[in-house]
Parts: structure tokens; C-alpha cells; sequence
């Protein structure tokens, strides 16, 4: 049987490979259509909005590691953070960035999907 | 009586707001839901206890697993969010959540809002203004809404 604590771990993982591999359908498949996605400049995204600048091909990424996740399982939420460590080429420049990331998972029926998420610059 | 340009417009735009706000009281889907209603009293509550720094209303409105995090990326748990809140090593002159969005999601609530706040700090009276893009997921158990986590963004 798998618990909720590890059915969140196999998404965010899911999540995280789906952002390298700027793939919309699995991207999508993860977010709960009322997602609220936010960037560390505070820019924010809905779902259809999150989808199509992931991946516009406009930045490409070489790695993004979730350092030190922790999941906190409240009920139907799933309370998520890490440390955000990207490698990514956009505009023809390669650039690096450490993030804390915010994410609440929501138990919809069996599944879990991301609700909201938020980043803070370190 | 002459009816010039100024005044048709006028009158165009005051029957236009009328019809807007009918159509607010009557279509469902424009009003506010009753769990919108109750997270945004609660918001406003944690936004007063917050410049009050009161340790009792903010630990009422906070579920017991809260994770909470600063500008710097510091999280703190319940206890520790409380206990910082309220040292009185720095003094809130004024919190503000501009522009608030409030989306209820099933059990969970989704708060995004503008923060602008002013505190002086006890040490050396030194005023420090904070300007953060703030994410607020609040979690409904059984009839009560209370926060459960919380990050911010420097702007």
C-alpha cells in the first residue's frame, strides 16, 4: 500500500523531471486546474499560463535539483519545500539559481496535485 | 434642456455600474462564497494580531502543523513563528495586504497578497519598511478555517 507521504514524493519527482523536460502534458496532469504558481520576481501564474511559459522553449534547463525536500502530510494537504538549485540556458546565457520553494499539494479523489507554489531567492 | 457630450456619457456610465452591480447581486457566480467570506475575516484577524503582536489570537488562527516562512527563506514551525512574532524585538507601525485574491479550493483556500509593512526595531528605533509578494494556504477542519502555511517574496 502506498502512503500519501510517498504518493507525494513520486509527484514532486514527476514534477520535478517534468519541468527539465518542459513537457506539457505531464505538467498539467500534476497541477490541479486552479493552480496558483508564483516566481521568485513574485510574478504569478494560473494553470494554462504556468503550462505555456514552462514550455516555450525560451529557457531550457540542464538541471534543476529539490535539495533537502520535506513533505508534511495535514489531511488532504500536502505541505512541500525544498532548495531549489537550477542550471539553465536562456537568451543564449547560462544562468544559475538558488530558490525555497513553497508547494501545497492537494488530495483530489486518489490523486495528488499541485495547488500553489512559491518562490523566495536566496 | 440641452444634453451635451459630458453629461450622456455620464449617464451611460451610471447606468452601466447599476447594471453591474445587479448582475453581482443576483448571478451566483459573481458572489462571494460563504468559506470566501469566512477566509477573508480570518485573514484580516491574522493581519491585526500580526501588528498587534498577540500570541493568543495568532496561535487561534493557526492549524498546530503551520509551516511559515520568512523573506529570507527562514521557516519556522508554530511554535516558533509565535514565539518570533511576538518578542517585541521589533514593532509593526503598519501591515497592510494590498490587493488580496482568496480562490477556496475544496478544503483549502489559496491567499495571495501584496504585504507592505513599516517596524521599528527595539534595539536602535531604526524603521525598516518590507515590501513581499505573500502566499497563504489556509486548510478548512471540520468548520473552522486556520492557516497552515505561508512563504514570501522579496519584491
Amino acid at each position: 500500500m502506498t502512503t500519501d507521504h510517498d504518493a507525494v514524493a513520486r509527484n514532486l519527482e514527476a514534477f520535478r523531471l517534468a519541468q527539465i523536460a518542459a513537457d506539457p502534458k505531464v505538467l498539467g496532469a500534476l497541477c490541479a486546474d486552479d493552480l496558483s504558481y508564483s516566481h521568485s520576481s513574485g510574478f504569478l501564474e494560473d494553470k494554462a499560463a504556468f503550462i505555456a511559459n514552462a514550455t516555450d522553449g525560451k529557457t531550457e534547463f540542464q538541471s534543476i535539483t529539490y535539495k533537502d525536500p520535506t513533505i508534511k502530510i495535514v489531511g488532504p494537504a500536502a505541505i512541500v519545500r525544498f532548495h531549489w538549485l537550477a542550471e539553465m540556458t536562456t537568451g543564449g546565457q547560462k544562468v544559475t539559481n538558488s530558490l525555497h520553494i513553497l508547494m501545497n499539494w492537494l488530495k483530489q479523489g486518489d490523486d495528488w496535485k499541485l495547488l500553489s507554489r512559491s518562490a523566495t531567492k536566496l | 434642456m440641452t444634453i451635451n457630450r459630458r453629461d450622456l456619457a455620464l449617464s451611460t456610465l451610471a447606468i452601466s455600474s447599476l447594471a453591474v452591480s445587479a448582475l453581482a447581486l443576483t448571478t451566483p457566480a459573481l458572489a462571494a462564497s460563504a468559506d470566501e467570506e469566512a477566509v477573508a475575516k480570518k485573514v484580516e484577524a491574522f493581519r491585526l494580531a500580526q501588528i498587534a503582536a498577540d500570541p493568543k489570537a495568532l496561535g487561534a488562527l493557526c492549524w498546530d502543523d503551520l509551516s511559515y516562512s520568512h523573506s529570507s527563506g527562514k521557516v519556522e514551525d508554530k511554535a516558533t513563528f509565535i514565539a518570533n512574532a511576538t518578542d517585541g524585538k521589533s514593532k509593526f507601525l503598519s501591515i497592510a495586504y494590498q490587493d488580496p485574491t482568496i480562490k477556496v479550493v475544496g478544503p483549502a483556500a489559496i491567499v495571495r497578497f501584496h504585504w507592505v509593512a513599516e517596524q521599528e526595531m527595539a534595539a536602535d528605533g531604526k524603521k525598516v519598511p518590507t515590501n513581499l509578494h505573500i502566499l497563504m494556504n489556509w486548510q478548512k477542519q471540520g468548520d473552522e478555517w486556520k492557516l497552515l502555511s505561508r512563504a514570501a517574496t522579496k519584491l
